[in-house]
C-alpha cells in the first residue's frame, strides 16, 4: 500500500472512530433524577409516578427534541436518604433536574438540599409547609393543599346537601391532619353549618371502631374523613362495615385516587363523596391524550401518581428552551407559564412556586352503573383554589 | 351509655387479638422460642386469603385451606431452619426469626405489589345488627363468637385432655417427658406449627376487617408483643386476660384521648416489664 | 499502646481515610460514620454485657433534636452543640439503664424496645418543638471558633472528615476500654456474675456503665447526623433505625470494634448500591441476616472474616447515585 493511501485510511478510520463522540456531543441526553420512594412504607408511590415520567420524557423527546436522560433514584420512604441520594446524584451525574412524589417530610428535606445544590425540584407532596413556611425558590409543587382541598370538597358538599347541618370529623393528629381540620372548621361555620365534634386518632392507628362509634353517638349528617392512604382505606372500610352509609353521608377529603378506590370496590364506596388530585375521566383533551399514552405502558388506567410523574416532568420542560441546563434560567422562565395540564389548565406562580391545577369532588357510583372496572366515580364538581399572595407564608430566602 | 359501648366494642377487639397472641405464646410457652416471624405469618395468611378470592374462591374456603397451608409452611421452617436454634442463645432466635420476617415481608411486596388490596367478608355477614341506637357488624359479631370458641377449646385441650398434659409437661420437663417414652421432637414441632396455624387463622379472620397491605405483619406483631408481655411470656389465661384489656383500653382511648392510645399501650408495656417482668400470669422464664 | 492494638489502630484509621473514595461519596462515607458510632456502642453493650438494645434509636433521635435545636434555634456552633447533645443522650441513658439493667434477655429486647417506642411517640407528639412529621429543617453546621482554623464545614469532604475524627476518637476510647480494668470487670461480669459479685464488684453498676457509654455513642452519631443531613425526622428516632443499629452491629460481629467499623462501612455502601438495583432488596439482607446469625456463637471466626470482607470491600468500587432505566 502507498504511503499516500496509507495515511488516507488512517485519517478515514481516526473519523470513523471520532464519529459517534461528535455524534453524541451533538445530542447529549440530560440527566433526569425521578427521586420517589420505592421501598419502605410508600413503596407504592414509586412505579406509577415512572410511568407519567416516561410518558412526559416520550413526548418531549418527539415534540420538542428535549432528551432526558431518565434516572430513577429510590428514596427509600427516609428523608435522609432521599436527600443524601439528592446530592450523589448531582455530584456523580451532575444531574440538576429533580422530580418525585415524596412523602412530605422528604420534601421538606429535599426542596432545602436542591436550594443548596443549585437545583430545580417538583413534587407532588400535600403539606402547606412546602409552598408555605418551608418554601425555597428551588422546588416547585404540584398539588392543590389543604385549604384547596377542602374548600373543593366541604364547599360543594353543603351547596349539594342543604340540610346537613350536623358535620363530624375524624382527623389524623399529624400537622397535615391538623391543616385539614382548621380549613374544614372555618369552611362549615362559613357555611352555616357545625362541626359538632373530631376525633383524632394517632398516625399508625388501624382501628377505627372507636372513633366510629363516637362518631354514630354523635348523630351527625355527615362523616368528614381526614385521613389518608392506608388509614383513610381502613376508616372507611369499617365505617361502611358499621353501617354508617345508612345513617349519614360520608366524605374522604383527601383520597389517594384510583388505586385506593381500586382497593375499596364499588360495594364499600358506593354513595360515598371523594376529594382527587386526579381523575382519569376528565374530559379535556390534554387528559385524554394522557391517558391514551399511558395505556402502552400499564392496562389500569392512570392515578393520581401517574399523573403526577407527567406533570411535573413537563413543568420543568415548560422552562427549557434549548438542551441546556441553566437552572436559574429555567426557574425564570417556569415562572409564569401556563399549561394545558391533565387537570386543567396550570400556572406556575412565581411567588410560591405552586403549580396551580383542580381539584376533584367525586360521588362513587354502585356497582351497576360501572361501565367498566375502573369506572368507579362520576366528577361532581372541579375547583381550584390556592391562597392568595396577600396569604402565602413563603417568602423565598 | 357510650362507655358501655366502647366496653362492648373493645371487649370484641380484644377476642381477636387473643388469636394472634395465644398463637406467639404457645410458641413461647412450649419452645422458650421469640417468634419474630409470627406477625408475617398473619400477614401471608390474609394475603393468601385475597388469593383465594381473587381465583373466585369463597371466604369460607379460604378460612380451612389457608391456616392448613401456613401450618404447613412453618413446619417446614421448623425443619428446616428453627430446630436448630432451640438450643441456642435469644439473641439467635431473635436473629433467624427476624431474618425470615424479613424474606417473607419482601417476597409478599414482590408478588402482589406495595399497593394495598382488598379482602371481603362472605355475603351472608355483610350486614350489620342493631342494639339500641348502635350498629355493630354482622361479620365482627361472628369473628368473636368464632374467637371465644378457639380459645375455649384451646384451653379445654390444655387442660382436661392427655395431649393436653403431655404439651403442658413437656414445657415443663422435656427431658421427664422423653425418659417417659414420648418423643419431645414432636411434641415441638406440632406446638409450633399450632402456634402458626394461630397466627394463621388470625390473619384470615382479620383480612376482611382492614384489608391487605405490606405493613399488616408489622402492626400485628406490635399487638401480640405488647398483649404476650401484659399478660406474661408462657401463661394462656395471661394472654387471655392481656388482649381484651388491650382491646378495651384500645376502645375507650379513642373517647377519652385518641392521640395517647398508642403511648398508653407502651408505657403499660413498659410498667409490666418493670413491676412484674413475667406479666401478670406468666412464669419464670 | 500494645502492638496489637497500635495496629487495629492504624487499620482504622486507614478505613477512615480511604471510605469516601472507596464509597464513591464523602455524603455516603459521612452516614456510615455516623451509623458506626452507634454501632460501637451497641457492640460494647452486646459483645461485654450480652444485652441486645432494640432501642438505640431513643439516643441516636434524642441527641439528633437536641443539637438541631441548640445550632438553629439557639445559634450554639457546632462543637458544643454536638456535646450538649450528646452529654443528653448520656443522661437519658443512665435513667433507662438503671430502669433496664434489672432485665435480661427477651424482656430486656422489649423494654429497650418499649422506651425506643415511646420516644418515638413523644416526638411525633410535639411537634411544635420537634417539627412533627415534618421534621426540624434548615440546621446549619455552626463551625464557631473552627472557622479560625480555615476549617469550611459547608464542604462535603471537610465534614466528613470533621465526623471521622470523632469516630476515630471513639473508636479508641472503645480499645482502651477493651484493654483496660473496666472492660476486663465486664467481660468477668458476662461471664459469670455471680463470681463477680461475690468478688466485690458491683455488676449492675458496671452494665448501667456500658449501657450509658453505649447510649452516649448513639447520641454523638445522631448529633453528628443533624449536620450531616441539615435537618432532623422521625426516621432517626424510630424503630427502624434501632433494627438497622441491631442489624448492623450482629452483621459486624459484636465482639471486635474494628469489624464493627466495616459492617456498618459495608451495610451503608451495598444497601445504597442494592436500593436502586432492585427495591426489594431487603429480601437478600433477610437472608444474609439468618446466615449471620448460625454463626453468632463462634466470635473469632467471625471478626476475622469480617476484617477480610471488610478489606475486600474498600478495594473495590463503590456504588453509583442512579441507575438507567
Amino acid at each position: 500500500m502507498e504511503r499516500r493511501d496509507f495515511l488516507k485510511g488512517a485519517a478515514g478510520a481516526a473519523l470513523v472512530v471520532a464519529m459517534p463522540e461528535l455524534v453524541r456531543a451533538q445530542a447529549k441526553k440530560i440527566p433526569f433524577v425521578h427521586i420517589t420512594p420505592f421501598s419502605g412504607a410508600l413503596a407504592d408511590l414509586g412505579p406509577d409516578t415512572e410511568i407519567g415520567c416516561k410518558v412526559a420524557i416520550e413526548l418531549l423527546r418527539k415534540e420538542r427534541k428535549l432528551d432526558f436522560d431518565y434516572l430513577r433514584v429510590d428514596s427509600e420512604s427516609n428523608p435522609s436518604t432521599a436527600v443524601r441520594k439528592m446530592q450523589e446524584a448531582a455530584s456523580s451525574s451532575g444531574a440538576r433536574l429533580f422530580v418525585g412524589a415524596n412523602l412530605s417530610s422528604e420534601a421538606l428535606a429535599l426542596g432545602k438540599e436542591a436550594r443548596n445544590l443549585g437545583a430545580i425540584y417538583v413534587t407532588s407532596a400535600g403539606a402547606d409547609e412546602i409552598t408555605g413556611k418551608d418554601c425555597t425558590r428551588a422546588m416547585f409543587r404540584w398539588a392543590v393543599p389543604t385549604r384547596g382541598a377542602v374548600e373543593g370538597t366541604i364547599k360543594p358538599l353543603m351547596s349539594l346537601l342543604p340540610n346537613a347541618k350536623r358535620w363530624y370529623a375524624i382527623t389524623p393528629k399529624y400537622v397535615f391532619g391538623d391543616a385539614l381540620l382548621s380549613n374544614t372548621e372555618r369552611v362549615l361555620k362559613q357555611g352555616g353549618a357545625e362541626l359538632v365534634g373530631n376525633s383524632y386518632h394517632s398516625l399508625t392507628e388501624k382501628e377505627f371502631s372507636g372513633y366510629l362509634v363516637n362518631a354514630a353517638a354523635a348523630n351527625p349528617d355527615v362523616l368528614v374523613l381526614h385521613n389518608f392512604a392506608a388509614q383513610g382505606a381502613a376508616c372507611l372500610r369499617q365505617a361502611v362495615s358499621f353501617g354508617l352509609k345508612t345513617k349519614m353521608k360520608i366524605v374522604m377529603v383527601w383520597s389517594a385516587g384510583l388505586d385506593q378506590l381500586l382497593s375499596l370496590g364499588p360495594d364499600i364506596l358506593d354513595g360515598v363523596y371523594v376529594g382527587a388530585q386526579y381523575w382519569h375521566t376528565t374530559d379535556i383533551p390534554a387528559n385524554k391524550a394522557f391517558v391514551a399514552a399511558c395505556a402502552p405502558f400499564s392496562k389500569l388506567p392512570p392515578n393520581n401518581n401517574t399523573a403526577a410523574g407527567y406533570a411535573m416532568t413537563m413543568a420543568i420542560a415548560a422552562g427549557m428552551t434549548s438542551n441546556e441546563v441553566d437552572t436559574a434560567k429555567i426557574i425564570e422562565n417556569m415562572q409564569g407559564k401556563s399549561l394545558e395540564g391533565v387537570t386543567g389548565p396550570e400556572t406556575i406562580r412565581d411567588f410560591d412556586h405552586e403549580i396551580t391545577k383542580s381539584y376533584f369532588l367525586l360521588k362513587c357510583k354502585p356497582k351497576a352503573s360501572m361501565t367498566n372496572p375502573y369506572d368507579l366515580a362520576d366528577i361532581l364538581k372541579t375547583s381550584s383554589i390556592y391562597p392568595t399572595q396577600a396569604e402565602s407564608l413563603c417568602k423565598f430566602s | 351509655m357510650i362507655y358501655a359501648f366502647q366496653i362492648v366494642n373493645g371487649l370484641g377487639l380484644g377476642m381477636l387479638y387473643c388469636i394472634l397472641a395465644l398463637g406467639l405464646s404457645v410458641i413461647f410457652g412450649l419452645l422458650r422460642f421469640i417468634n419474630f416471624a409470627h406477625g408475617e405469618m398473619f400477614a401471608l395468611s390474609a394475603y393468601l386469603v385475597f388469593v383465594v378470592q381473587y381465583f373466585g374462591g369463597s371466604f369460607w374456603l379460604a378460612l380451612i385451606v389457608v391456616p392448613l397451608a401456613v401450618m404447613v409452611l412453618g413446619w417446614l421452617l421448623e425443619r428446616s431452619l428453627i430446630q436448630f436454634t432451640y438450643n441456642r442463645s435469644h439473641t439467635v432466635q431473635i436473629l433467624v426469626t427476624f431474618g425470615i420476617a424479613l424474606v417473607i415481608r419482601e417476597s409478599l411486596t414482590w408478588i402482589f405489589g406495595p399497593q394495598p388490596h382488598n379482602v371481603t367478608a362472605p355475603e351472608s355477614l355483610s350486614g350489620f345488627i342493631s342494639i339500641v341506637n348502635f350498629t355493630f357488624p354482622e361479620y365482627r359479631a361472628f369473628v368473636i363468637g368464632l374467637g371465644i370458641l378457639t380459645t375455649a377449646c384451646f384451653w379445654y385441650v390444655l387442660e382436661r385432655t392427655r395431649i393436653g398434659a403431655i404439651i403442658r409437661a413437656a414445657s415443663e420437663r422435656s427431658e421427664m417427658v422423653m425418659l417417659l417414652g414420648y418423643d419431645a421432637r414432636k411434641i415441638f414441632s406440632g406446638a409450633f406449627c399450632v402456634g402458626i396455624a394461630l397466627a394463621g387463622f388470625a390473619g384470615v379472620m382479620f383480612a376482611p376487617l382492614r384489608g391487605v397491605d405490606p405493613n399488616i405483619g408489622a402492626e400485628a406483631l406490635g399487638i401480640a408483643f405488647i398483649a404476650v408481655t401484659i399478660g406474661g411470656l408462657g401463661s394462656y389465661s395471661g394472654v387471655v386476660v392481656a388482649s381484651l384489656i388491650l382491646g378495651v383500653a384500645q376502645s375507650l382511648m379513642s373517647t377519652i384521648w385518641p392521640e395517647g392510645a398508642s403511648l398508653i399501650l407502651y408505657i403499660a408495656m413498659a410498667a409490666v416489664i418493670l413491676i412484674r417482668p413475667n406479666g401478670l400470669f406468666g412464669k419464670t422464664v | 499502646m500494645s502492638g496489637s492494638a497500635l495496629l487495629k489502630a492504624f487499620v482504622a484509621a486507614f478505613l477512615l481515610a480511604v471510605l469516601p473514595f472507596a464509597l464513591g461519596s464523602s455524603t455516603l462515607a459521612t452516614e456510615a460514620v455516623t451509623l458506626a458510632l452507634p454501632v460501637l456502642g451497641s457492640t460494647l453493650i452486646f459483645g461485654y454485657s450480652g444485652l441486645l438494645s432494640f432501642g438505640q434509636a431513643l439516643f441516636f433521635g434524642t441527641a439528633s433534636y437536641v443539637a438541631a435545636m441548640l445550632m438553629r434555634d439557639a445559634g450554639v456552633s457546632i462543637v458544643p452543640a454536638v456535646l450538649v447533645a450528646t452529654a443528653s443522650a448520656l443522661v437519658i441513658g443512665i435513667a433507662t439503664g438503671i430502669v433496664s439493667i434489672r432485665l435480661s434477655g427477651i424482656y430486656f429486647v422489649m423494654l429497650t424496645m418499649a422506651f425506643g417506642n415511646l420516644g418515638f411517640f413523644l416526638a411525633y407528639s410535639a411537634s411544635e418543638l420537634t417539627g412533627g412529621e415534618n421534621g426540624l429543617l434548615d440546621v446549619p453546621r455552626r463551625a464557631g471558633l473552627l472557622q479560625y482554623l480555615g476549617v469550611r464545614l459547608d464542604s462535603g469532604i471537610v465534614y466528613y472528615a470533621f465526623c471521622a475524627a470523632f469516630a476515630f476518637l471513639g473508636y479508641l476510647m472503645m480499645l482502651s476500654i477493651q484493654n483496660s480494668a473496666f472492660g476486663s470487670v465486664l467481660r468477668a461480669v458476662r461471664q459469670n456474675e455471680r463470681r463477680a459479685i461475690v468478688l466485690g464488684y458491683n455488676a449492675r453498676a458496671y452494665k448501667i456503665a456500658a449501657f450509658a457509654i453505649a447510649a452516649a455513642f448513639a447520641g454523638l452519631g445522631g448529633a453528628l447526623n443533624s449536620g450531616l443531613m441539615h435537618f432532623v425526622s422521625l426516621s432517626g428516632i424510630s424503630l427502624g433505625m434501632s433494627e438497622r443499629i441491631v442489624i448492623v452491629t450482629l452483621l459486624g460481629g459484636g465482639q471486635s470494634f474494628l469489624s464493627a467499623l466495616f459492617a456498618a462501612s459495608l451495610f451503608t455502601g451495598l444497601s445504597d448500591f442494592l436500593a436502586d438495583l432492585w427495591p426489594r432488596w431487603m429480601l437478600i439482607l433477610g437472608l444474609v441476616i439468618i446466615a449471620i446469625a448460625f454463626t453468632l456463637d463462634r466470635p473469632t471466626i467471625w471478626s476475622m472474616a469480617g476484617l477480610r470482607r471488610g478489606l475486600a470491600f474498600v478495594t473495590g468500587r463503590g456504588s453509583a447515585a442512579g441507575v438507567r432505566r
